[in-house]
């Protein structure tokens, strides 16, 4: 990962953003997290992955951070799915197949309308996802993105739980990352039937902030920057399948 | 770490107050896990080892879910051993819960009875874990041992769910065809109001009320899982 410490101008640049503003103040060291910077990309539906304005989610805020985190990869699921199921039409899904997804859709948007309200609108940063030309009526493509998705987020709620320092926030987001368990279940069911492809492993894995935001930057147009990273991250258990 | 939970006011009423937990509080949690890994773990070996039950279709399945929980089994009466205390004892369980699946015995013919079971379990263990989360909040390694195992029961619920036929989310309350004593393992599921949000009322598009109960999954308290476990106490 590239540390970079942002330059005046490029603060200035961004002075609508109250946390460039305090990063100023506070010399605070900011995180711009990589992402794909492609001349070629022209597709109107994708947009380029970084090449936004730059938005901070600053961990000095404590618990909001987390949830500001978590609306990131919500507003991306639920954009994902949304197109998935307007693309119906054209696709090769099954009717079943449609009403499971438009089920994960419905469940995505609620996850993102929580958040949305939980943060507050004047403090939820709303992203534009990014998907570098992926088929949304291509069955293939959008179970394995699908899956990739699902496991990231897993991965985040699991690995932020250590962070939050309300108890009732802590259990809501996990309220939310089982039911991303069941998801992941049945898209894996879904690409390998009847098969340990449900849960590849005995226990899901854990992933810190900073390695997270740089798994959602490679489909978010904004530029998402982090501040005040925690400085310790605690991993979790070792299983296999 | 003492940084981020001295960090500013939490900006939001979904955020309320810690809870004071302590080691005690985290030893009881882990105990109460425990014995919903040794029904899960019982329940699995017990058919991965029975002739002519789990058809050949699901085997693969199965086994899956009997390698999981004993692994998950380990991670649970290790995280328990660590903080230098003795995991309680398995019960001898009976999987007919006193009666309400009659003559239940891992026999040839009696799929759809450990298909059953199969779901109760899962989706009491995704519940059970949910309320036990705030009790291991103050210990970060079982914290993190718990939310991992979490999300795979997530996993299960789903997969053991959607291999019967039934969508891989709980509905409202709703026990579908399961016998009347699993009601238990759904009351509470039919929640709508996540902190200060009330998630039915944003839902509308998106599966209305049946969509929001689905989209998120609620905990039992340490009574209630205490409760459920002891039908399965032979």
């Amino acid at each position: 990962m590239r540390i970079e410490l942002g330059s005046l101008s490029e603060l200035h640049a961004a002075g609508t953003r109250r946390d460039f503003l305090r990063l100023i103040g506070l010399g605070g060291a900011l995180v711009l997290l990589p992402g794909f910077v492609s001349a070629c990309g022209s597709d109107d539906v994708t947009g380029i992955p970084a090449s936004g304005e730059p938005f901070v989610i600053d961990f000095s805020d404590g618990d909001p951070a987390i949830l500001q985190l978590a609306f990131v990869l919500e507003q991306l699921e639920a954009d994902f799915y949304g197109r998935v199921v307007d693309a119906f039409a054209q696709s090769n899904f099954t009717t079943t197949e449609q009403a499971l997804l438009t089920d994960i859709r419905n469940h995505e948007a609620i996850h993102r309308a929580f958040l949305q309200a939980t943060l507050g609108t004047s403090v939820a940063i709303e992203v534009t996802p990014a998907y570098s030309g992926l088929a949304f009526n291509d069955r293939a493509k959008v179970l394995a993105f699908a899956t990739q998705v699902e496991d990231l987020g897993i991965t985040m709620y699991n690995g932020s739980a250590q962070y939050v320092a309300s108890s009732a926030t802590l259990t809501v987001l996990a309220k939310i990352a089982a039911v991303e368990g069941r998801h992941a279940s049945a898209i894996g069911d879904l690409l390998t039937p009847r098969t340990g492809s449900f849960a590849p492993r005995a226990t899901d894995g854990l992933s810190a902030p900073a390695t997270v935001g740089a798994a959602l930057q490679e489909n978010v147009v904004d530029k998402i920057g982090m501040l005040n990273l925690p400085a310790i991250f605690l991993g979790g258990p070792t299983t296999n399948g | 770490m003492a940084d981020l939970h001295s960090a500013r006011s939490a900006m939001t009423p979904a955020t309320m107050g810690r809870a004071s937990a302590g080691p005690t509080d985290v030893l009881a949690a882990l105990q109460l896990l425990l014995q919903i890994e040794y029904l899960q773990s019982a329940l699995y070996t017990r058919a991965l080892t029975a002739t002519d039950l789990v058809p050949t279709t699901d085997a693969q399945v199965y086994s899956t879910l009997a390698n999981h929980s004993d692994q998950q089994l380990v991670l649970i009466t290790t995280a328990i051993t660590t903080r230098t205390a003795l995991p309680a004892p398995s019960p001898v369980f009976d999987f007919t819960v006193k009666g309400a699946f009659p003559g239940f015995a891992f026999a040839a013919g009696q799929y759809p009875a450990l298909q059953m079971l199969s779901q109760i379990v899962e989706d009491l263990g995704v519940r059970a874990y949910l309320g036990q989360l705030g009790a291991l909040a103050g210990d970060k390694a079982a914290l993190n041992t718990a939310v991992a195992i979490l999300t795979v029961k997530g996993r299960n619920a789903s997969e053991v769910r959607r291999l019967r036929g039934t969508q891989g989310w709980i509905t409202g309350s709703s026990r579908g065809d399961l016998p009347a004593f699993a009601q238990a393992v759904y009351d509470g599921e039919e929640n709508v109001q996540q902190g200060a949000v009330n998630v039915a009322s944003l839902a509308g598009q998106f599966g209305a009320t049946a969509g929001a109960t689905q989209a998120f999954d609620e905990p039992l308290t340490s009574a209630q899982v205490t409760a459920i476990l002891a039908l399965f106490a032979s």
